[in-house]
């Protein structure tokens, strides 16, 4: 096996990694909703750092590929979103987990 | 970024996070005291002055149970957010861990009891070093049930141990009539929970004030 089909080879994984997750903000995103059940708005807000409105950017997009579910709820007067990982969420956040895995062990 | 990911140390961060508040502490504190209460009534205190005691801390706990779901609702969630936590999947492990640490417990307190305890009266022995024997049970509750929820011990922990194994050892050394040492080992401990938890609970205050009601919800 040749050196350039060896590296083309190592580097396949890196191909099928999910370009929706793979952006730093919403694999904070997806890494802290992995851990709890549910969390609300602020709880994400103060445990990424993340801006107000890049968040809501960002929850959308993960919304759009149905990796996360976005629930508005109240609590008394008060309004809540409510944010959890959906099934498929949970899937694709795992897989890519392991594709990044690869990819660092075959380039190390 | 993506390598720098770790999703146990997301797991601590969020619970210690979450867990800031100092509500829980103060609740350990109202049931310790609430005890220490219940066992001077047995060991023969005025019924009447420690009763009156007892009951109200009982009200006092029971309370705080009913409501503190709604009060953290109402200060703590629009302050730092809400999170509902996963069960944790690894507790068989865990629980090896704490049974050789209880095991490592039991052994120390026997070798204490054995070093300063007078073995002609075996109950005696029981009864004097009863602080230090749950001094070391609540040690080990204390660790399974956060080991069980974060898997990490944090420091504060090491202090409420220490706190907790200190007290019991001056309670079991010092000369007390029947149980009574026991009970004051509950009543320190207890009042050192609650000056904590409501210590802790003014610096989360001033910490995380209240924000604006839009920012709670995240809308735009």
């Amino acid at each position: 096996m040749g050196k350039n089909e060896k590296a083309r080879e190592d580097l396949q994984p890196l191909a099928e990694i999910d370009k929706v997750i793979h952006e730093p903000a919403r694999l904070l995103i997806l890494a802290h909703l992995s851990v709890v059940e549910s969390a609300d708005f602020l709880f994400l807000e103060r445990q990424t750092g993340l801006t107000r409105g890049n968040l809501s950017t960002h929850l959308s997009k993960l919304e759009t590929a149905g990796y996360i579910e976005i629930k508005k709820e109240f609590v008394g007067k008060i309004p809540r979103t409510l944010l959890s990982l959906t099934k498929h969420g949970k899937k694709a956040f795992q897989k890519y987990l392991e594709s990044m895995k690869q990819v660092l062990e075959k380039l190390s | 970024m993506s390598t720098q990911i770790d999703v146990k140390e997301i797991e601590r961060k969020s619970f210690r996070y979450f867990m800031q508040d100092g509500l829980g502490v103060i609740l350990m504190g109202l049931v310790f005291t609430d005890t220490g209460a219940l066992i001077q009534i047995f060991t023969g205190a005025s019924i009447q002055s420690t009763g009156i005691v007892f009951v109200i801390l009982l009200i006092a706990i029971i309370l705080f149970i009913r409501f503190s779901e709604a009060f953290r609702k109402r200060y703590i969630y629009p302050r730092i957010g809400y999170a509902q936590f996963l069960p944790r999947d690894d507790a068989k492990k865990l629980g090896m861990r704490n049974g050789v640490f209880a095991l490592s417990a039991i052994a120390v307190s026997f070798i204490c009891c054995f070093l300063f305890g007078d073995w002609t009266d075996p109950i005696l022995l029981f009864i004097k070093w009863f602080p230090t024997l749950n001094a070391v049970i609540f040690l080990q509750g204390l660790i399974y049930l956060h080991s069980k929820l974060v898997g990490t011990v944090p420091w504060v922990y090491w202090v409420y141990a220490v706190v907790a194994i200190g007290l019991g050892l001056l309670f079991s050394i010092l000369e007390f009539d029947g149980f009574e040492g026991t009970s004051y080992w509950c009543l320190s401990l207890g009042a050192f929970f609650i000056l904590y938890g409501i210590i802790q609970f003014v610096l989360f205050l001033r910490k995380y004030p209240m924000p604006a009601a839009e920012v709670t919800n995240g809308e735009k």
